[in-house]
């Protein structure tokens, strides 16, 4: 139990300008979305005009389809892969290189890996869509469940895999019986990381999209709405956004401490 | 046709690690029925030797065989073989139930045999009450027994128990002692079991090896083991033991003498071949040493320099004339000389020829 | 083919496969289009040339990378100060406390980049929030000019950087024995002293690691300045982006690409060799 001193005073003071720092902007939006106006200048009164004339904007629920759409199949790819990718990494004792390698796809700024897979693609003269967002929000994804998978996988007590074999099963059904459910709260955080990371990219998939609406996702239809045709709409848009994730962040933490 | 009397038999078998060779050219065979231990202090290629019979290794060299069948080329899941991790190794995401059930669910046993024999083994281990637990919620001891059915459900040839008693406290690792061994005694199962704990070995066990950097210093029961130690290794290893280094003087028909310098001549019984002049040590247990409070002939004069107080026993350091390493004695607290022992006091020191062992080194 | 490889290959092989067709060849690729011309109508001249990284070197666009490490070493410092006493009171708070607060302090890093640096752009403006507030108060008769300059791009990069800040600290701090800290106290040193002498050089991995990834993050980062910064290029992230999508240079655009890798992996590299160091004085992230 810690005494509240002077200092500590002081820090707590100080974190909760930080708290208010990172969360004004965002009541601020949320605020603006329930404005009639719509203008930050002015308060006229409580509307969910703007969540209305939402549910009409055929464009977004395009986008938001298309979004889930590349969301939900990277996700499936890359969390397969990357679980094999992280039992294979911390099994088969493999190089440090292969480790770094890992944490590329993580720490290449976005822009870079943007215009490298749009060089490649059109080098290869492959036609750009929804399938070449997949693919290219695969790379990182598949990195972030690796990583995800393999921080569970250290407190993974190795000694149940032999018994498994050691009580008569052969390497298959001991993955899918024994290995698969007790890291599963690994993989589902994985999952859960790579799902978020795709619905919220924009870079990537604004250079790989290619032309037309039919590939376009949520936040490249955000982004044009920022620059080009500011509309109150943005703020509905925002606040849903932010009550999604935070819903979502908050699910996972309960899924990992359950799983604790 | 005769079952043989082994029931598993290592033959030659050698493992190498890289440039570390862990198991050295060790034979043996288990009798079928009793308990076996496989003791030594770490590195010394007992867990090794545990992890070839249970085929989690291959050997370099030599073979494996039960009953008489080479199965050094079958793989883990397929030898009439089972084994208690050290970790225990349960599956943490079932049910005690479901973890004793899952091995023979790997040989297709049915319901209403499969449900039987679970709650056979259950009422064994008398984990009946916590048959619906998960791993978690179970105690140190209780998680014991569970990976202990989980391995005896399956009616093994062998039960293979890698440092069973290792993570448990002290009061329940003597209980435990005599819970393995009863339980072994009225199942029937042979059980190799592998640790370092002498104590643990010699309390359990009906046959031991002792294992040395990958080799079988002795194989031998266990009052074989503590009377009739072959090398000095051994010696020191079980039980406490008083060393006196010398030369070899005399050398007879079973008994021998070494030159020990500050002490003269000193004779034992000898069971190996010994040259003369060769550097060999005089082997003597504290409980075979006698006191006298004055000076006998032949005795070794000395003072007590400490002495404690164990309860049923007193155990006292003796420092010789001469010799920079002091003389281990027990006596019992009963006996006449032990009310007259303090510290400082003179008193000389003998034994019987027969209770000490001159081992080459 | 023998289990052991079998399992590595259904294991490693997707993985590495995909990284290697997918990260690796294409990243190649990149780093080959540097050493080539720009052709006629924005394609590719395979003619084999340094150009571009003389280029680079040009006045202008060595303005822009020193304007982008400047901006991204102003966030990270100011992460840095701002972070460090809310990840130590997090780290210091009583147990079941310290999750909670975490998760706080991380919800905002977990959302849309995009609404993050939009949000700024509603506050900061003319008619926002903070002009607003400012000259309701009296502070100011006239709005502040806070958007669309380097300024917002500061302001927005630490929005978006400093829960990862906080984390990385958060995560060394927590690491500490609290009993090193009461035997610095216990040998007659104030809290200020013990602060200065024994937990901050203690954290200092985790500073090193907190920074080198909010600067790393900072200087390629496009959002923050394409949105906040006025529609100028004014960091390397809009110069690459112009560069492959308006002037149609894509082997400058790689070169600068480039560029930017080289220093990224001199930091990371550097970054890991002082943890290395550290971890032979015996001081462990």
């Amino acid at each position: 139990m810690r005494r509240i001193t002077g200092e500590r005073r002081l820090l707590a003071a100080h974190l909760g300008l930080v708290y208010l720092f990172l969360y004004g902007p965002i009541a601020v939006l949320v605020a603006l979305s329930f404005n009639k106006s719509g203008l930050p200048t002015a308060w006229t009164g409580f509307s969910v005009e703007w969540y209305g004339k939402l549910l009409g904007n055929e464009a977004i629920h395009a986008a938001v389809a298309n979004t889930l759409i590349v969301a939900v199949a990277s996700t499936l790819i890359s969390t397969a892969i990357g679980t094999l990718l992280a039992l294979g990494l911390e099994r088969l004792r493999s190089s440090a290189l292969l480790d770094a390698l890992v944490y590329v796809p993580m720490i290449i700024p976005d822009i870079v890996l943007a215009i490298a897979l749009l060089s490649f693609f059109t080098a290869l003269k492959l036609t750009l869509g929804l399938h070449s967002i997949i693919v290219s929000h695969a790379v990182f994804n598949i990195a972030f469940v690796c990583v995800v998978v393999r921080t569970r996988l250290k407190h993974f007590d190795t000694s149940i895999i032999e018994a498994s074999i050691d009580l008569g099963a052969n390497e298959i059904r001991t993955f899918f019986r024994i290995t698969l459910p007790v890291i599963f709260p690994g993989v589902l955080s994985g999952a859960l990381l790579a799902f978020t990371l795709s619905v919220d990219e924009f870079i990537i998939a604004y250079f790989t999209a290619g032309a037309g609406p039919a590939s376009t996702t949520f936040p490249m239809q955000i982004y044009s709405m920022i620059r080009f045709g500011v509309t109150p709409e943005i703020n509905a848009v925002a606040t849903i956004v932010l009550g999604v994730s935070f819903f979502l962040v908050l699910l996972s933490q309960r899924l990992n401490r359950e799983a604790a | 046709m005769n079952r043989p009397a082994a029931v598993i038999e290592v033959a030659s078998v050698a493992k190498r690690f890289g440039p570390v060779t862990a198991v050295d050219d060790v034979s043996a065979a288990i009798r079928e029925g009793e308990f076996f231990a496989l003791l030594g202090p770490s590195g010394c290629g007992k867990t090794t030797l545990l992890r070839l019979i249970a085929g989690f290794e291959q050997p370099d060299a030599g073979s494996i065989l039960l009953d008489g069948r080479d199965i050094t080329r079958v793989r883990p899941n397929r030898r009439p073989v089972n084994m208690m991790f050290q970790s225990y190794a349960l599956f943490p995401h079932l049910t005690v139930r479901r973890n004793v059930a899952y091995g023979l669910e790997m040989e297709a046993v049915r319901e209403p045999e499969l449900s039987r024999r679970v709650n056979e083994t259950l009422d064994l281990v008398q984990l009946a009450d916590l048959a619906e637990r998960r791993p978690h919620q179970l105690s140190g001891g209780q998680r014991q027994r569970v990976a202990l059915a989980r391995a005896l459900v399956k009616r093994p040839r062998v039960l293979l128990l890698d440092e069973p008693l290792a993570a448990l406290d002290r009061k329940l690792r003597e209980q435990m002692q005599f819970e393995l061994k009863r339980l072994q005694h009225e199942i029937g199962i042979t059980f190799l079991v592998v640790t370092h704990d002498q104590e643990e070995a010699m309390a359990m066990a009906d046959r031991i090896a002792l294992l040395d950097r990958g080799r079988i210093a002795q194989l031998d029961t266990p009052r074989g083991l503590y009377e009739r130690p072959a090398t000095r290794f051994v010696a020191g290893f079980i039980g406490m033991m008083n060393f006196l280094d010398g030369r070899v003087s005399r050398i007879g028909n079973g008994t021998a003498a070494i030159e020990v310098p500050g002490c003269g001549p000193l004779s034992g019984t000898s069971a190996s071949a010994l040259a003369m002049g060769q550097a060999a040590v005089l082997a003597v247990r504290p409980e075979r040493v006698r006191l006298s409070l004055s000076p006998l002939p032949g005795a070794l004069p000395g003072k007590v320099a400490g002495v404690a107080y164990l309860g049923q026993d007193l155990l006292l350091q003796v420092g010789l004339a001469d010799r920079p390493q002091p003389l281990i004695v027990r006596l019992g607290s009963a006996d006449a000389i032990a009310a007259q022992v303090q510290p400082g006091i003179q008193v000389w020191s003998h034994w019987s020829e027969p209770d000490a062992g001159i081992l080459g080194d | 083919m023998s289990a052991e490889v079998l399992r590595r290959v259904v294991l490693l092989g997707p993985g590495l496969g995909w990284f290697a067709l997918f990260l690796v060849i294409p990243c190649g690729i990149v780093f080959v289009y540097s050493f080539f011309e720009r052709g006629t109508y924005g394609g590719i001249d395979y003619i084999f040339t340094v150009e571009n990284y003389a280029r680079a070197a040009d006045p202008l666009y060595l303005a822009i990378f020193l304007t982008s490490a400047k901006l991204a070493a102003i966030t990270t410092l100011a992460a840095l100060l701002i972070g460090y006493p809310a990840a130590y009171l997090i780290a210091t708070a009583p147990k079941r406390w310290q999750m909670p607060l975490l998760i706080l302090v991380m919800l905002p890093f977990w959302s849309n980049y995009l609404i993050r640096s939009y949000a700024w752009i509603v506050v900061l403006n003319r008619e926002g929030l903070v002009n607003h507030g400012l000259q309701a108060l009296g502070l100011i008769d006239e709005p502040l000019p806070l958007l669309y300059n380097q300024f917002a791009i500061v302001v927005g990069l630490l929005y978006g950087y400093l829960p990862f800040m906080v984390l990385a600290l958060y995560s060394s701090i927590s690491r500490l024995n609290p009993e090193i800290a009461e035997a610095s106290a216990d040998l007659g040193a104030s809290s200020l002293r013990t602060f200065l002498r024994i937990t901050l050089p203690l954290t200092l991995p985790g500073i090193g690691a907190g920074s080198v990834f909010v600067f790393v993050l900072s200087i390629g980062n496009f959002i923050t300045p394409d949105l906040l910064g006025g529609g100028r290029s004014l960091m390397v992230g809009n110069l690459i982006f112009d560069q492959f999508l308006s002037a149609r240079d894509w082997p400058f655009g790689s070169s600068l690409a480039f560029i930017l890798i080289a220093v990224m992996l001199l930091l990371l590299v550097a970054q890991a060799w002082a943890v290395k160091r550290a971890q032979g004085a015996g001081i462990h992230a």
